[in-house]
């Protein structure tokens, strides 16, 4: 209401209440007038204090609302008037009052009417128009029982019934607009807010008292007209402070600005800034929320994370603003939404404690969150003092010391919790020794936890210095490293195991990268002795520069094919010693991961030269078996033919020509006879040696010996045998007598020695036959160059012996043949002797 | 009378060699000249030049045929022996530019004369 309307109302409610008071003062109204004055009366009081709160609160209808009724209200002091146009005019427009009333009513605090309590205002508006011009169209006397009033100007009709019905309607009807609105006041008061409730509630008091005094006056007065008129005093009365109430409700404003100055001192005492707020507001259900800029999100004064305020439908919001960031929000009454002013004041009034207070919020977000961290984290914190007794701790400390409460772990040593007995000395010197700077430190110690279980924890300590620098706490934290110690523990032993394995082991071992490029530790022992290298020089040269050069590329693709995670079949190169030595080594090469992971070659090889060279020997030796065979068939052969064949070819011409000599010449037939014997005699001589020399009969039917005393007999030089009698297996007693055989031709082809000395024993310990042969000849026998000795080598070696020959030049020649004698060849010793 | 043919014996084995000079002598040979071995036998049928040689397949320095090539086309017939049966030498005998070849063993004036032209 501007302050014009304003004036020009209060203008016209001076007139109309001047004319009001003369009508009253200058008219006889007897008992009546005292009433009458106390209906102008609180028309005064609602223009009066309508102008008030109108003028205060201009933003507020509250004000011109009550004017309005205090400048209707003044219309019915008409009804004092002796003029009967005027009287009844009066009494017409005398309830008109309540309409602005009723919307006043329905209106605060706010002095907005809510849609859905428009019908009531209508309702009354209907009542108090229709009721009394109804009264004063059919009853003559509208003012029951006033001898002084005049007679209605209006009257249409002088039906006593009518007369009678009319004001009855009225009053009947008037009863249920004010029922009406009783109970919609007494919904809307319980509806209420508290706050709402402390505003209203004054303003819904008097209304109803005054409703009901109407009411109950309407209906008492059929029965008594005194008790009538002391209810219309109390609704007056009622009425009259009613203005009062909304006054003090629109000018709470008003009043609570005044407390700013009492929130600033509160504020200042230390009062907690949200009950400061809430008595400066009158709000006692306010909440605060501060602004984190860290969680973005709204917290209370715990650090608790709260809903958007904005987004809170029943209660409203005013947002704090302090350096033109927004900090926080009072969370109000919608109440308080129109003191808008009010909350403003208060929260800037506020805005540095809301600081504070936001800044104490945030911390305590942030020390929530830290709490919760460290007491969900897995790792033992905990604080001690400089006597090392714990003062703090985290969750993980109680679960792992399980002494769940924390009166059992507070106070005492930290290595009494944490620190087996006897690594306890240790560790109090080690924290003794750090005082009073106790720097930062690490170190690892085994404690047994409440289970029972021995743990392993890598502690590092920090200290905390006061303000003067000085060390007041250290905090401890420790991680349990038992799991990781194991397999560390674990993963040594097999790193360990397979280090003896690859270092003992007689294979070769070669790890190399990708590129044939050995790596640290990449050749175990075997490789480095067989070859001679020192390990050292191996790390970072290729593999391929120790494979003989025609070997190389085989190596090379090899290695790349592992390489590319493809094992490789096992192959056969040379592989060059430090010397520039070969060995022929077999070897595979397969795709291995190395202990960090790292793709790796792994060749693995076996020394293969010496079995190569006996191959190649057993080759040799087969080759010579095989040829000497040969020459043998090809010597018998050559000497059946020479010899038997011959002179049996001779025989044959020499007995034809002999029959041809029979008759002509007989003498000359004996002659060529008696050669012919000879021939033959000869010819079966020759048989015979040649049969002897394939395989001696002797041998098969006497043994050893008597065979080797009928080789011994044939031999041009002395030869002192000692043989065992006992019969040997026949393929020992073969090869004694072949070697024998042998040994003896070549000390006649050879040795020039005038005797020999042959000596063979079963000896028992070895399981073999030896056989020495000995003579005194010139000696420098050398078996490489085929002397005959070769043959000998072979014989024994197919038998799995061993041959060794001593001769010195000079000094004769001796043979040792060893023929090992297995047990199954005992069984086929002949028993006896045959012929 | 008729000339008797001449021939030479080249055999290692002296028995043979005697024993063969008796007989073909007893059949009419006339044999000329012997020889041990294959050098032998080259001289000694280069210079007397018989109407018949027994060259024995087997000899100490060459055999019977590298004898045979080394006489050449102007050589006199040859009759190969020898105490092996000639499928022994397969089918060397017929490529020799041998007459024939006759066993030790069936040796006779009559079988020589039976390979001569």
């Amino acid at each position: 209401m501007t302050r014009g309307r304003l004036a020009a109302a209060v203008g016209l409610a001076a007139v109309l209440y001047t004319v009001a008071f003369w009508l009253v003062l200058t008219d006889d109204l007897a008992e009546r007038k005292t009433l009458v004055l106390l209906v102008a009366a609180t028309g005064i009081v609602f223009t009066v204090t309508g102008a008030i709160a109108a003028a205060n609160r201009p933003d507020n209808r509250t004000g011109a609302q009550m004017l309005a009724v205090g400048l209707v209200w003044s219309l019915g002091a008409l009804q004092a008037a002796d003029d009967a146009v005027l009287f009844t005019l009066g009494y017409a427009l005398s309830a008109l009052a309540f309409v602005p009333f009723t919307l006043l009513i329905l209106s605060y605090p706010t002095g907005r009417l809510p849609g859905r309590d428009r019908w009531v205002v209508l309702a009354v508006l209907a009542v108090v128009t229709l009721g009394p011009l109804a009264v004063v169209l059919f009853d003559p006397t509208p003012i029951a029982n006033c001898n002084d009033c005049p007679e209605s100007a209006f009257l249409v009709t002088d039906s006593t019934a009518l007369a009678r019905a009319a004001p009855l309607a009225y009053a009947l009807l008037a009863a249920a607009v004010a029922s009406a609105l009783f109970v919609r006041l007494v919904r809307r008061y319980r509806a209420a807010s508290p706050p709402l409730r402390r505003v209203v509630g004054p303003v819904y008091l008097f209304t109803l008292e005054a409703l009901a005094a109407l009411v109950a006056s309407g209906i008492v007065s059929a029965f008594s007209e005194s008790a009538a008129l002391w209810l219309e005093y109390v609704a007056l009365i009622s009425l009259a402070l009613m203005p009062l109430a909304f006054l003090a409700g629109i000018l709470r404003t008003r009043l609570a600005r005044a407390g700013i100055a009492d929130l600033a001192i509160a504020l200042g005492n230390g009062k907690p800034l949200r009950d400061a707020l809430a008595d400066a507001l009158g709000d006692p259900s306010l909440e605060l929320a501060y602004w984190s800029p860290q969680h973005e999100a709204w917290v209370d004064e715990e650090g608790r994370e709260l809903a958007d305020p904005i987004a809170r439908g029943a209660r409203a919001a005013a947002f704090v603003e302090h350096g033109g960031q927004r900090v926080a929000a009072l969370i109000h009454d919608r109440t308080l939404t129109d003191q808008r002013g009010l909350v403003d004041a208060v929260a800037a009034t506020a805005s540095l404690a809301f600081e504070k207070e936001r800044l104490q919020a945030e911390i305590r977000a942030q020390y929530r969150f830290l709490q919760t961290i460290i007491d969900t984290a897995p790792s033992l914190l905990s604080v001690v003092d400089t006597e090392g007794r714990i003062r703090n701790f985290n969750r993980a400390v109680e679960v792992a010391s399980g002494l769940e409460e924390r009166s059992r772990i507070e106070g005492r040593y930290f290595w009494e919790i944490f620190i087996d007995p006897d690594e306890r000395d240790e560790m109090v010197g080690r924290f003794r020794e750090a005082s009073p700077g106790f720097p930062p430190s690490e170190y690892e110690n085994t404690f047994t936890d409440a289970g029972g279980q021995e743990r392993v924890i890598a502690w590092q300590t920090a200290p905390l210095f006061d303000e003067h620098g000085n060390v007041v706490r250290i905090i401890a934290g420790g991680i349990d490293i038992t799991e990781r110690k194991r397999r560390e523990v674990e993963l040594q032993r097999q790193w360990d195991f397979a280090n003896v394995v690859a270092s003992t082991i007689p294979s070769f071992v070669v790890v190399t990268d990708h590129d044939a490029v050995i790596v640290p530790h990449g050749a175990n022992r075997a490789f480095c002795a067989a070859f001679a290298w020192p390990v050292e020089a191996l790390v970072g040269s290729s593999f391929l520069d120790l494979v003989a050069h025609d070997d190389e590329f085989a190596a090379r693709m090899a290695i790349a094919g592992a390489a590319n995670g493809v094992p490789q079949s096992e192959r056969e190169s040379r592989w060059l010693t430090r010397d520039g030595g070969e060995r022929t080594v077999a070897w595979t090469a397969t795709p291995i991961l190395d202990q960090w992971g790292s793709a790796r070659v792994l060749l693995s090889g076996a020394d293969i030269t010496e079995r190569k060279r006996q191959e190649e020997e057993v080759r040799a030796s087969r080759t010579r078996i095989v040829a000497a065979t040969d020459a043998a068939r090809r010597r018998l052969e050559r000497n059946l033919h020479d010899g038997a064949q011959q002179r049996l070819a001779a025989l044959s011409l020499s007995l034809r020509l002999a029959e041809s000599r029979l008759t002509s010449d007989v003498g000359q037939a004996a002659e060529i006879l008696v050669t012919a014997r000879s021939e033959l005699a000869q010819a079966l001589e020759e048989l015979r040696e040649l049969a002897r020399g394939l395989h001696p009969n002797v041998l098969t039917d006497r043994g050893l010996g008597p065979a080797l005393e009928a080789l011994v007999g044939r031999s041009p030089i002395s030869v002192a045998i000692d043989v065992p009698e006992e019969r040997l297996p026949p393929a020992i007693e073969a090869a004694a007598y072949y070697v024998t055989a042998e040994a003896l031709t070549n000390v006649v082809k050879y040795a020039g020695a005038s005797e020999a000395t042959v000596q063979i024993a079963h000896d028992d310990e070895q399981g073999a036959v030896v056989i020495e042969v000995g003579d005194d000849g010139v000696g420098g026998a050398d078996p490489s160059l085929g002397s005959g000795l070769e043959g000998l080598v072979d014989r024994v070696e197919t038998l799995d012996g061993t041959f060794e020959i001593s001769s010195p030049p000079g000094a004769g020649t001796r043979i040792r043949a060893t023929i090992p004698v297995r047990a199954r060849e005992w069984d086929t010793a002949p028993a006896e002797s045959h012929r | 009378m008729e000339t008797q043919p001449t021939i030479v014996i080249v055999d290692d084995h002296p028995s043979f060699r005697r024993c063969a000079r008796a007989l073909l002598e007893a059949d009419g040979f006339s044999v000329v000249g012997e020889a041990e071995d294959g050098e032998g036998a080259l001289s000694v049928i280069g210079t007397l030049r018989p109407d018949v040689v027994l060259l024995d397949v087997q000899l100490p320095d060459m055999d019977g045929f590298k004898v045979l090539e080394r006489l050449g086309d102007d050589a006199p017939p040859v009759v190969l022996v020898s105490s092996r049966d000639a499928s022994d030498y397969n089918g060397l005998i017929s490529t020799s530019g041998a007459r024939g070849f006759i066993s030790k063993a069936e040796l006779s004036g009559s079988a020589v004369r039976l390979l001569l032209p």
